[in-house]
């Protein structure tokens, strides 16, 4: 080992652009706040900057407000990450929350405003874009700031979890564990009344700034807050209100079944096990904790996520598993957040669009595990400067390229007439099914396009194209791939009829 | 991750109750009457090596199913954990709990808390994972045994022949002029150094001994960080090293600093000597790593 400075904790440099953010490696606070500097500045009319607090050191607590139209009666959902400092995966994972919404949203603006050939599969993008329509989303990337900033000090610092403030009369350790400073059972259980212990709970309820801010903006709009999220970690774990035993949430049953749900989705990305329970079953009782108090505050969803791993790193995950962690984190969150935004804004269903969705998602699922998949005719996306259409009636083995903009207007009209109109909530497995496993899906969009001839190249590349912003005018040819069977194109409506 | 000589993984049992055959039995734990390698007949608790004839005269609870899922069985299977990796762990060889399949809990007045739990582990070298059975029994408070006591045994192929890599790390070590030293191992950013890392996994066998003896019901212990390992002069043919550790526990959420002196060759297996718990140190730096002083007798 060697006593200098790692190059880590050396000042860095400033943000140019978001486009240079890392998102797989932890930051220090400066860096942080530059990245949420830039992201309010770089969408502009989505995502605001809030303060809602100071920290015992005096810096601003900062949340970021993302949502479309927002007024000040939408419904809110909330999410805090590194309450406690060490816990540094935690804020990790609000930057990537904020990069994905980010994402999904303008991709699904993208889509709805070129009035491309819209897939059912790509709902959970408009989804976004409704969600954020219908709701703020307030994030803290780090709530506990001062902590987070002293354990970046030195390696001997890293391991701190509770707050900064100064140790109260007649004991001499700093800090206080502000996930027992709240105002919920405040000083019962799982906590100490020795300053120095991880868990003192403080001098009293909401000693400590960050607790009081928190509490003071979350109650000032509690009526509008559907869903409580405070990240933390390690442990995999989904915990589900009350940290404090002996007392049951009126709406447990349906509590436990939403986090089992998200446990689940966390599961199907990368196989992550997290357990669903109440502190009490699964980790250790407790007081005064910020998910207890948002519920008791009538808050009617509240969980809290406590990220990889299951102790053999612990608080010191390696930055190789910050993407596998966020996206299964997302997953999990997101699963959260659309039942509880369609709890609350009920979808209309309609039985022709559900069947054109099944039936584009089946012909899109098998174009995309076939044997021709990924094979040679790589377009790179760069290479691409529009879209590209397939005559339905060719899918899946000989491309029919369009290459005149009246058939491709024609074809256009037809295909995406019946799926525009009524937003249609159909299963997640849906999305995940058809557009292949997850890295690919983000490889496309990242416009490393290596997807392969027919006309899943061509829905595929549409939507990348889109997602970078080109024209739409141009055509893509593709190489056509050996002649099979064709289809009619007509026969997709009569198939489409058939499912129903 | 180290690349794995697991080509042939034998399906041995992982047995806590005998001594492997041919080999030396494993080292003690010199601090208390050891526990570990000596049944003590005047000890009425479950001793691995022994059968439960003296239990039978006891009052018994009647056996309760826990739910594998919640903190009891889970802790009680991290304790099984602890036993597996200070009986068999070495710098290329250590074992998690995966998951917890199903645990029973029998309280036996006057004796204490008997947990039978059984539960998937893995290998984290070679990424194996087999199926261990054990019995955890926490004695009652106010006796004068504090440790629990362990009983397992494992199937499947976790009892792995990594003594390829094992006897490379030990020529190496052996052979070079230069002690190794290290410091904070992982570092901040969850970073090993790839030849620091049979020296975290040592770090995590010989931790094993300190949060075996230390555990019990309301604790759930793990490795959180190697502050530093200093490789010392070795009177005899084993790897001699001086650790401080940082352990964190879960329930009350603290980082615990042990200093431990360990030693390890590949045929005899880890034994730690001189466990100290440093005092709590709230705001403190700690200090660089230098080499101590050698002790003459032990404490």
């Amino acid at each position: 080992g060697s006593d200098e400075v790692p190059q880590r904790f050396a000042r860095s440099e400033p943000l140019a652009t978001l486009g240079n953010y890392n998102y797989t490696k932890y930051h220090p606070m400066p860096e942080i706040t530059a990245w949420m500097e830039m992201v309010v500045k770089e969408n502009p009319g989505v995502v605001s900057a809030e303060v809602y607090g100071r920290t015992f050191e005096n810096k601003n607590i900062t949340a970021l407000k993302i949502g479309l139209n927002s007024t000040s009666s939408k419904k809110v959902i909330w999410m805090d990450c590194g309450i406690h400092a060490r816990e540094w995966i935690a804020p990790a994972f609000c930057q990537w929350f904020v990069k994905e919404v980010k994402y999904q949203e303008s991709k699904a603006r993208c889509i709805v405003g070129m009035q491309a050939m819209i897939l059912r599969t790509y709902k959970s993008d408009e989804r976004m874009h409704t969600i954020l329509n219908n709701v703020d989303f307030y994030i803290t990337p780090v709530l506990n700031m001062d902590g987070y900033m002293y354990s970046w000090q030195n390696e001997s610092t890293r391991l701190w979890r509770k707050s900064r403030s100064a140790p109260p009369a007649g004991c001499n350790c700093n800090g206080t564990d502000l996930n027992r400073n709240f105002n919920a059972n405040w000083g019962m259980i799982g906590v100490s009344k020795d300053c120095c212990s991880d868990i003192y709970c403080g001098s009293k309820v909401l000693s400590e700034s960050e607790a009081d801010a928190v509490t003071s903006f979350v109650q000032s709009m509690k009526e509008r807050v559907l869903c409580f999220l405070t990240i933390h970690s390690h442990g995999q774990l989904i915990l589900v209100p009350y940290g404090y035993p002996e007392i049951q949430a009126p709406n447990y049953d349906e509590l436990m079944q939403v986090a089992q749900k998200a446990s689940e989705a966390i599961k199907s990305v990368h196989g992550m096990e997290y357990t669903v329970g109440t502190p009490p079953m699964v980790l250790y009782p407790n007081s005064g904790s910020s998910r207890d108090w948002a519920r008791l505050i009538g808050i009617p969803f509240s969980f809290t996520f406590e990220l990889r791993d299951k102790g053999e790193f612990g608080f010191k995950l390696p930055e190789d598993q910050i993407q596998p962690t966020c996206e299964e984190a997302y997953e999990g969150a997101r699963s959260i957040i659309n039942y509880v935004h369609d709890k609350n804004f009920p979808v209309k269903g309609g039985s022709v669009a559900a069947a054109t969705a099944a039936f584009w998602t089946t012909l899109l699922a098998s174009c995309l595990t076939s044997a021709t998949f990924l094979t040679e005719a790589r377009v790179p996306a760069r290479k691409i400067l529009g879209s590209g259409f397939c005559e339905v009636s060719e899918i899946n083995q000989k491309p029919a390229v369009v290459t005149d903009k009246a058939t491709a207007d024609d074809l256009d009209e037809r295909l995406t007439g019946p799926l525009l109109g009524d937003k249609q909530r159909g299963p997640e497995e849906n999305h995940n099914a058809v557009i292949g496993p997850r890295h690919d899906r983000r490889q496309r969009f990242r416009g490393k396009d290596v997807f392969s001839q027919g006309c899943c190249s061509a829905f595929v590349l549409r939507v990348s194209v889109c997602h970078r912003e080109l024209s739409a005018q141009a055509r893509l040819s593709v190489h056509p791939a050996p002649a099979a069977k064709t289809r009619e194109t007509r026969s997709w409506l009569t198939a489409s009829a058939d499912q129903r | 991750m180290h690349r794995c000589v697991c080509a042939a993984l034998a399906v041995l049992s992982l047995v806590g109750a005998s001594p492997t055959p041919g080999s030396a039995p494993p080292r003690s734990v010199p601090w208390k009457a050891s526990r570990l390698d000596k049944p003590n007949e005047h000890v009425i608790f479950l001793q691995y090596g022994e059968t439960e004839p003296a239990l039978k005269l006891k009052e018994t609870m009647p056996v309760e199913e826990l739910n594998p899922t919640h903190y009891p069985a889970r802790r009680a299977a991290a304790v099984a954990q602890h036993f597996l990796n200070a009986r068999h762990g070495s710098p290329y060889k250590w074992f998690h709990v995966e998951q917890v399949q199903s645990a029973t809990l029998e309280e036996i007045a006057g004796v204490g808390a008997k947990y039978h739990v059984v539960f998937s582990a893995k290998e984290g070298v070679c990424n194996s994972v087999g199926l261990c059975t054990a019995d955890v029994l926490f004695p009652e408070a106010g006796g004068d045994q504090t440790a629990p006591q362990v009983q397992c045994s494992c199937e499947g192929p976790l009892a792995i022949n990594a003594s390829a890599q094992e006897e490379a790390f030990y020529r190496r070590l052996r052979g070079s002029n230069s002690p190794v030293t290290g410091n904070n191992i992982p570092d901040s950013f969850g970073f090993i150094a790839p030849d620091m890392k049979p020296l975290w996994i040592l770090a995590g066998v010989a931790s094993s001994f300190v949060m075996l003896k230390e555990s019990n019901e309301n604790t759930l212990y793990n490795l959180a960080q190697v502050a530093n390992v200093t490789q010392l002069e070795s009177e005899d043919k084993q790897l001699k090293f001086q650790y401080h550790v940082l352990l964190h526990e879960m329930v009350s959420q603290e980082i615990i600093h042990w200093k431990l002196l360990v030693t390890w060759a590949p045929a005899g297996g880890v034994s730690v000597l001189h466990p100290e718990r440093q005092p709590h140190c709230h705001d403190c730096v700690l200090p660089p790593a230098t080499a101590p002083k050698e002790r003459s007798d032990p404490e």
